[in-house]
Parts: C-alpha cells; sequence; structure tokens
C-alpha cells in the first residue's frame, strides 16, 4: 500500500510538472515524460510484480486523462513501454547510469510507436505519427536523462514512508 | 495453474493492454469523454494545478525580474537600490496595466456576446506534444458543460470535451481531433478549419472558390456550437496542388495559444451582437 502510495505521488508530482512547470519553460521543444519514467521504475523495479503492470496502465489512464483526446491512447502505449523495459529488466542487470537509461530510452520509443499505432487505428485525422517523427526521440532521450533522478526521488519517497 | 503463476505479470499486461486498446476503439472517433476515472483526476488535479500555475506565475515574475537587473549591476550602491525599486514598481505596474488591458479587452468582447458566458482562467496545459489542450479553472459547479465554445477576444479558442465539477479540459481548434465549420470573410468560401502539426488548416473547399492569401476566415455558424462571424484565424498559403474537387489553404489561428491566460466559456447558446472587433495585438 505505502509503494503504491509512493507512486501515485510521484505521478501526481509528475503530472504538475507535465502540466504546468515545463510547457513554462522557454526555448524547450520536447520535455520528458516523467509518467514514462514512473512506468519504467515499475517495470525494473518491479517486474516479477502484476501490480506493476495495474499500475502502468492507470498511469497511462492518468495521463489521459491530461493529454490528448482519446480515451486509452497512453494507457495503451504507457502499458506496451512497461512490458518492453519489463521484459528487457528481466534478462539485463540494471540498478543505475547508463543500462537504466538505455532500457529507459527502449520504453520512449516503444511508447511512441505504440502512440502512432493507436493514433492510426482509432483517430480520424490522427496526426500523430508526425508528431513522433518530429520528436519521439528527443522525448525518449528526455526521459532517459532524467530517468536517474526520478528513480532516486521514487526511491526517497519509500525510504521516507519506511519502506527500505 | 503454475502457467498462469509463472506468467501473470504478462497475462495482467496483456488484459492491460486490451482494456486500453478497447477504451481507445470506443472513444477514438468522439470529440468529448465521459469517463467518470477521468473526471475523478481532473478533479483531484485540479487545486494542484491552480497552486503550480500559481507558483510558476510568481518564479516567471521572480525570473523576469533578475534578468532586468542584469543590466544595473555596475551602478553605484545607491543607485542600484533606486533603480531596482523604481523597476519593481515599474514591473508590478506594466503586469498590472498588461493585466488590465487583457482584462478590459475581454469585457468589452463579453459585451459583443448575447447570451450567459463566463470567464474561466487556463490552469494547465496539455501533457505531452501530441495534443493540444488547455486545462481550466470552471467546471460543471460553474454551468461548463460538455462542447461548449471558448472563446478569445481575438476569436474562437475551441471547445470543451472533459468536464468535472471544478475543471474542465479544452480542445483547441489547432488539435488534429477538432473541426470548425468555417467561411473567409471576404468572398463567404466555405470549408472546415481543422489542426495540422503547425496550426490550422482549412480544408474541403471548392477547388472553384476564390482563396487568397490574407483572407480572413470566420465562423460559419453552421456547426451549432460557434456562432457565425467570429474570427478564427488568417489564411497565409492556398494549395491548389492535385487533381480532386478541393483545395486548401493554410491559417494561423488569430489567437495565440501559447500567451492565452483567460478565456470565456459560453454556458448555453450565444450569440454575437455585433461584428467581432479587431483583435487587439498581444
Amino acid at each position: 500500500m505505502r509503494s503504491v502510495l509512493a507512486i501515485a505521488a510521484a505521478g501526481i508530482a509528475a503530472m504538475l510538472l507535465q502540466t504546468g512547470i515545463f510547457p513554462a519553460l522557454p526555448y524547450l521543444p520536447v520535455w520528458p515524460d516523467l509518467i514514462l519514467v514512473l512506468a519504467g521504475y515499475l517495470g525494473i523495479r518491479h517486474h516479477n510484480d502484476a501490480g506493476g503492470a495495474i499500475g502502468a496502465f492507470l498511469l497511462g489512464y492518468f495521463l489521459d486523462t491530461f493529454s490528448g483526446t482519446i480515451l486509452g491512447m497512453q494507457a495503451f502505449s504507457v502499458t506496451a513501454a512497461y512490458v518492453a523495459m519489463t521484459m528487457m529488466a528481466r534478462h539485463l542487470w540494471m540498478e543505475r547510469g547508463l543500462p537504466l537509461m538505455a532500457t529507459i530510452f527502449v520504453g520512449g520509443c516503444v511508447r511512441a510507436l505504440a502512440a502512432v499505432g493507436v493514433g492510426a487505428l482509432v483517430a480520424t485525422r490522427a496526426q500523430v505519427w508526425q508528431h513522433v517523427v518530429r520528436y519521439g526521440f528527443l522525448e525518449a532521450a528526455a526521459a532517459a536523462l532524467v530517468a536517474p533522478a526520478v528513480f532516486w526521488w521514487v526511491t526517497w519517497e519509500k525510504r521516507l514512508l519506511g519502506l527500505r | 495453474m503454475d502457467f498462469i503463476r509463472r506468467n501473470r505479470v504478462f497475462l495482467t499486461s496483456a488484459a492491460c493492454l486490451l482494456l486500453a486498446a478497447g477504451l481507445a476503439f470506443r472513444t477514438g472517433r468522439q470529440q468529448t469523454r465521459a469517463d467518470r476515472l477521468g473526471r475523478f483526476f481532473l478533479e483531484l488535479m485540479a487545486p494542484l494545478q491552480r497552486s503550480t500555475a500559481a507558483v510558476d506565475r510568481a518564479v516567471v515574475s521572480l525570473w523576469r525580474s533578475v534578468i532586468e537587473l542584469v543590466g544595473a549591476r555596475n551602478e553605484n550602491v545607491v543607485l542600484r537600490v533606486r533603480v531596482q525599486q523604481l523597476e519593481q514598481e515599474m514591473d508590478r505596474r506594466s503586469e498590472l496595466d498588461i493585466e488590465n488591458a487583457r482584462l478590459r479587452g475581454l469585457l468589452d468582447f463579453r459585451r459583443t456576446l448575447q447570451g450567459d458566458v463566463l470567464t474561466a482562467r487556463i490552469i494547465g496545459r496539455d501533457a505531452t506534444g501530441l495534443a493540444r489542450t488547455l486545462v481550466i479553472d470552471r467546471g460543471e459547479a460553474d454551468g461548463v458543460v460538455k462542447g461548449a465554445a471558448a472563446l478569445a477576444p481575438q476569436g474562437v479558442v475551441g471547445q470543451i470535451f472533459l468536464a468535472s465539477r471544478h475543471a474542465a479540459r479544452i480542445l483547441l481548434i489547432s488539435d488534429h481531433n477538432s473541426g470548425v465549420d468555417a467561411v473567409v470573410e471576404r468572398t463567404r468560401a466555405r470549408g472546415i478549419v481543422q489542426g495540422t502539426v503547425d496550426g490550422c488548416g482549412l480544408k474541403y473547399v471548392k477547388r472553384t472558390e476564390d482563396v487568397q492569401v490574407g483572407d480572413t476566415v470566420v465562423t460559419s455558424g453552421l456547426d451549432g456550437i460557434f456562432p457565425k462571424g467570429l474570427p478564427v484565424g488568417t489564411v497565409v498559403s492556398v494549395d491548389k496542388r492535385g487533381q480532386g474537387l478541393f483545395q486548401s489553404a493554410e491559417v494561423t489561428p488569430r489567437v495565440d495559444f501559447d500567451r492565452l491566460e483567460e478565456v470565456l466559456v459560453a454556458r448555453g447558446s450565444f450569440t454575437l451582437l455585433q461584428e467581432a472587433p479587431a483583435a487587439p495585438e498581444e
């Protein structure tokens, strides 16, 4: 329960940053998707826990509430990214540093492709793919860059709640 | 049983993916949403977003002050203090003047509308770059409903597509899911304004119609959402390539969505008493 609380608090903070702070920063063409990084946290630190998948889905749904009109698009793409990062976490040893950032980058790319897929299938005039071609890799790279800090933050939150 | 236990993560993930895909297919072609969980999240975040927006404004204001102070470094202490005091006062007044002008413009524009409209402050923007939406601090408790028109003194902003008790989200006309029935003011050529990657486009205009760069595009009033004659944007290029029946044009929206701080939201039907005033320069 306390673990859920830690992720939920981090999710709310991430959403406030993504909807309030990042868009207000000047000269920032893309900003990191912190929700994706949190899904990565679940995939990497909780890759044997079925609750991680539900957590990733809810994080995506949360993102759906504040992005776009197609309900389920972000839920789908974030869950798909979670699956990709879980599979990597099962085969690679990673706690921090470059392997962690590489995993989040791959997760970001999978998320972008999943969003394109859903957008192409369900939206009438979706031009999601144009955005992904322009900014998809940059966004994945931005998420990878901030991933260690986000992991540190969630770990700190858990320690605060007496989990570690 | 053992198979389920061993693969529980992937089975749960598959179930979540199916659920998400199902949701996406169900809502993909709709311009409004009615999910309860989404309304709950929106309501939960509204007070936090309001606070963040206030902090954000304070930080931006502070940041501007810091930048302005850099130039005064080489001056002597007395002058520096004096200049600082004057600049702070000037900033405050200039900020107040700008806000005053903006609100006066909003009020003037409000007087040109017949119907029930209310002012809302923007408290958040789209969480990703995939879509173009805004979050406002008014919701169902204030009479804001899905499908309501959102306007600014410069022109059309968009329409409400999700509303919770105390907050709502606006789908901007520059979003690719948006569509506004519009006409070219000069020639009355009719088309649909849709969002594109870089702004807006006027589509489905008959090839025989006269559309030129610089033409103003206004609402036709035929979509039942926006009244006739509201400015939408200005034509910046016309594309007659291809062999189809239609031509299209690139349109720059009248409203600068990045600088927008307040909007007017319609509560019920409304009409324009007179032609919308010329857009004040931002």
